[in-house]
């Protein structure tokens, strides 16, 4: 079987993405503020010449997952911060689900697949989903409950 | 073209084109008119707006920032005539040469955002373009007090 090789990273829970969407892991990225912002996206990254997006789940982070989102004309690529370096692991097409039911609602919609790895189904996401207001918006949600707990 | 006017508002740079400034006057040129703080311009008198860095405080009318400087902003009318429109008050104003630009994707902006971009300059400072049209539509939302609206009071 052929392996395919995934970036597994832990946002609120753990998600994955296919190697080719993975452009760089940043350490310890410094970011700039932009003001008047959405919540979860009010800062940039400087890459080459290009300033980057950021999608900022965290307080505490020490790592920028550089994503590819290829049809995107606005961006070609946006940031993600994590506080874990990202894992690398193989699946094949056997570990393929159908069924994204059991993945958590908030990465749903940015899913296009989804693996069962050790008893856990794992969302494989698409970038481009994930720079997107509504995304934002249900994202925004989940962190406020999560700080509300 | 490369005529950008840098407009410092404390940690906040902001560009904006040259063409677009009409007047720099210092903020002990700011006179009170119907309790409202305005700058002559021509025979107009136009409403002082401030903000702060993080554009989360917008005062009409009022001189609370204690800024040393008021621009006098304007964009071309419907007949491509300069009508002056908006007088802000900044910490600095200075002329840059910017080497490098991008645009801010909407995505991450709140409507009526007035930053369009970012620039770094010839000297590597690092800060975000706008341009009086956009400030305008921040200044009106932030304040709900439309362009029209702060003439009429200073006509009256």
């Amino acid at each position: 079987m052929k392996d395919i090789p995934l970036w597994q990273v832990k946002l609120t829970s753990n998600v994955a993405f296919f190697d080719q969407s993975v452009a760089e892991i940043i350490t310890e990225p410094d970011l700039i503020h932009v003001p008047y912002c959405h919540p979860l996206a009010n800062e940039m990254l400087i890459r080459g010449d290009a300033w980057i997006p950021v999608i900022r789940l965290h307080d505490q982070f020490h790592y920028a997952l550089l994503l590819e989102t290829p049809n995107n004309n606005e961006c070609p690529r946006i940031a993600l911060t994590i506080s874990d370096y990202p894992q690398k692991i193989m699946t094949n097409d056997s570990e393929f689900v159908a069924d994204l039911s059991q993945i958590p609602s908030i990465f749903r919609s940015a899913a296009i697949s989804a693996v069962q790895q050790q008893n856990s189904v794992i969302p494989i996401l698409k970038p481009s989903e994930l720079f997107n207001d509504r995304w934002l918006s249900n994202a925004l949600m989940m962190v406020k409950n999560l700080t509300s707990v | 073209m490369n005529n950008y006017v840098c407009l410092k508002i404390s940690n906040l740079s902001l560009a904006i084109p040259g063409y677009e400034i009409v007047q720099i006057n210092l903020a002990s040129d700011i006179e009170f008119k119907s309790g409202i703080a305005c700058i002559t311009y021509r025979n107009d008198l136009i409403p002082v707006i401030s903000f702060n860095d993080t554009l989360s405080e917008v005062c009409y009318g009022s001189s609370e920032f204690q800024s040393k400087y008021v621009v006098t902003l304007t964009y071309p009318d419907e007949d491509f005539r300069p009508n002056a429109h908006l007088a802000l008050q900044v910490d600095l104003a200075s002329k840059i040469l910017i080497k490098k630009q991008g645009l801010i994707p909407n995505t991450m902006k709140q409507p009526h955002n007035p930053i369009t971009g970012w620039f770094e300059d010839s000297k590597r400072s690092r800060g975000f373009l706008t341009q009086t049209a956009a400030i305008e539509a921040f200044v009106n939302h932030a304040t709900q007090v439309t362009f029209h609206e702060r003439h009429s009071t200073l006509a009256g």
